[in-house]
């Protein structure tokens, strides 16, 4: 065998040599000693570049600096119980703000699910649920069960939702319902005063009107690709974050928060229900997603009319698509099922689940920073990122 | 693609495209968007032939093809984040270094190992995170679309050329501190 080259030499040495050539050249090495110190300085090189390499792992994972929470409406909140007008009637109005062109995109922002609302019906005493306290007191009554959809999908899949696969059942903590745990934000509970009442459960269920398509995929995507660059000086003001948080939001819980929820029964292919079939269910892991979209146009109608006559009306329940079920955290919904969504705060957005579940979401401008004055019992418990909505 | 494929190749490589991407961007936020997004596409297939190269092959693709997009927007957020740990650093000086990873030594590693690596020429780079993260030269030269028998000389050039621009880049701060310090000696000296 003729002298190898040191690509050569490489390639044995990771392996990438068949057994016949691997075989040739350990047999040239073991008798060439200009060959046998080439190897030396192989194995040098590749011990030392990935050493090198690994000096790279620890970088930190916050890339936008922290947000600091508006003090004036912090302030307002605590005193009032409910959250400030002035910053709702703002949002409200700046509901298309991503067709600004002066707002900088909501693709570098990250979205925190804050609080997972409970359906408590322990003794204990209730500690404060600040942002379901906000909604349920501008609730609207609760939602109507699922009818068939009027609009299924067009192009979707025709297989009916499927039950959740009981092989995802996640195992929860003896004597523990899954689906109470609750996870509360202290910063959100000092800016409500009044406690949850325990007759206030979060037990509304969402409607199905389901009015994703993938027409509206394809415009969200094009929106956000083409929406200007949002700058971390824009969201540290909350009250101009808008009152819809249009877009697909990639979930991914934290550790020990996998057992915490079972995937309910009536999540999917409840009887009479309008979900339709599901497009890219199950998704596995850290890989759910929300898919909030704005659709309903008596909401918006309502909003006008009360703007217009000087006025704020309350936060009203959006609907929106739930895209994505998901194994563990949280309860099994089937892609394409129809859930509320409302404003509750200028940076929080409640989303009613089919089977009751609430997920709260926070808008921060990076997971840090919503619990950044939580104490470590008290951390969130999932944490989302923008995505692009899948086609 | 099953619900059980898909959790045999998040648990399989999740982990390691993460981590072969924050090398790549040194972002580990952004390194997580863009394997969520990789998993996302993969969802889509019915079946991938050959998996680990067809996801770092697509995680790659996204990378290149975003960054072309958010040269700017990354820019601007890079400028934030150092501005930010500026600030934080100037914050700690008086804490007691509790965390290795954090400390000023680490960090200057840190910074020199990114500088030798994004000197690499851009498959070189690649191929070399990519066998770090034990992808055979098959797989790398799938991803990368190279011929197997040009992976050896790709990681060669690579592997050395990175060597020896780390230590140019150590010779350079180990300079640099000693005239500053030489400089700073001499000032006080003349006081």
């Amino acid at each position: 065998m003729k002298h190898p080259d040191e690509g050569m030499v490489h390639a044995w040495l990771d392996g990438g040599l068949d057994d016949a050539d691997a075989r040739e050249l350990e047999l040239h090495v073991a008798s060439c000693a200009d060959c046998s110190a080439m190897v030396a300085e192989a194995r040098g090189l590749i011990a030392a570049s990935s050493r090198i390499v690994s000096l790279l792992d620890s970088v930190p994972a916050q890339v936008i600096p922290p947000v600091a929470v508006d003090a004036r409406d912090r302030d307002a909140m605590s005193a009032t119980g409910r959250q400030p007008a002035r910053g709702y009637a703002r949002t409200r109005a700046r509901a298309s703000w991503w067709r600004q062109p002066a707002v900088a995109a909501a693709a570098v922002f990250c979205v925190t699910t804050a609080t997972w609302v409970s359906t408590r019906r322990s003794t204990e005493p209730r500690r404060e649920l600040s942002t379901v306290t906000q909604l349920e007191q501008a609730v609207e009554p609760p939602l109507a069960a699922p009818t068939q959809a009027a609009d299924a999908v067009p192009g979707s899949a025709s297989t009916p939702a499927a039950a959740p696969p009981a092989a995802r059942t996640p195992p929860t903590t003896p004597g523990s319902n899954p689906q109470l745990t609750e996870v509360t934000d202290a910063a959100a509970m000092r800016s409500i005063a009044a406690p949850l009442p325990a007759s206030r459960a979060a037990t509304a269920t969402a409607t199905a009107t389901t009015n994703a398509t993938p027409h509206d995929a394809a415009r969200e995507e094009k929106r956000v690709a083409t929406r200007p660059a949002m700058s971390a000086k824009n969201l540290a003001v909350p009250e101009e974050l808008p009152a819809t948080l249009v877009g697909c939001y990639a979930l991914t819980p934290r550790a020990g928060v996998a057992a915490a929820l079972a995937p309910s029964p009536r999540a999917a292919g409840a009887a009479g229900s309008r979900l339709s079939a599901p497009t890219n269910a199950n998704i596995v892991g850290a890989l759910r997603l929300l898919h909030l979209s704005d659709t309903l146009a008596p909401s918006n109608a309502a909003q006008r009319s009360a703007e217009a006559a000087g006025g704020t009306v309350a936060p009203a329940h959006q609907t929106a698509t739930y895209l994505g079920a998901v194994s563990g955290a949280v309860p099994t919904v089937a892609a394409g099922a129809a859930v509320r969504w409302a404003l509750t705060g200028n940076d929080r957005v409640r989303v009613q689940l089919p089977d009751g579940t609430a997920l709260v979401v926070r808008i921060v401008a990076d997971a840090a920073s919503a619990m950044a004055d939580s104490s470590p019992a008290l951390r969130t418990d999932v944490t989302a990122r923008r995505v692009p909505c899948p086609r | 693609m099953t619900d059980e494929e898909l959790e045999r190749l998040f648990r399989l490589y999740h982990l390691p495209l993460v981590r072969y991407l924050t090398r790549r961007l040194g972002d580990r936020d952004w390194a997580e968007e863009v394997a969520q997004e990789t998993f996302l596409r993969a969802l889509r297939q019915d079946a991938l032939h050959s998996e680990r190269s067809w996801l770092f092959a697509v995680a790659t693709n996204l990378v290149r093809d975003e960054a072309r997009k958010e040269t700017h927007r990354r820019a601007r957020l890079q400028q934030l984040t150092l501005e930010a740990q500026a600030e934080a650093q100037e914050r700690s000086v008086e804490q007691s270094p509790s965390d290795e990873e954090q400390s000023p030594e680490r960090a200057l590693e840190r910074a020199m190992a990114r500088r030798a690596v994004d000197a690499l020429g851009e498959k070189d780079r690649l191929a070399l995170l990519m066998r770090e993260e034990g992808l055979d030269y098959r797989e790398i030269a799938a991803a990368l679309e190279l011929s197997v028998g040009s992976v050896g000389t790709t990681l060669s050039r690579a592997r050395r050329r990175l060597t020896e621009t780390y230590e140019a880049i150590q010779a350079e701060s180990a300079s640099e501190l000693a005239s500053g310090l030489a400089s700073a000696s001499r000032q006080g000296d003349r006081k």
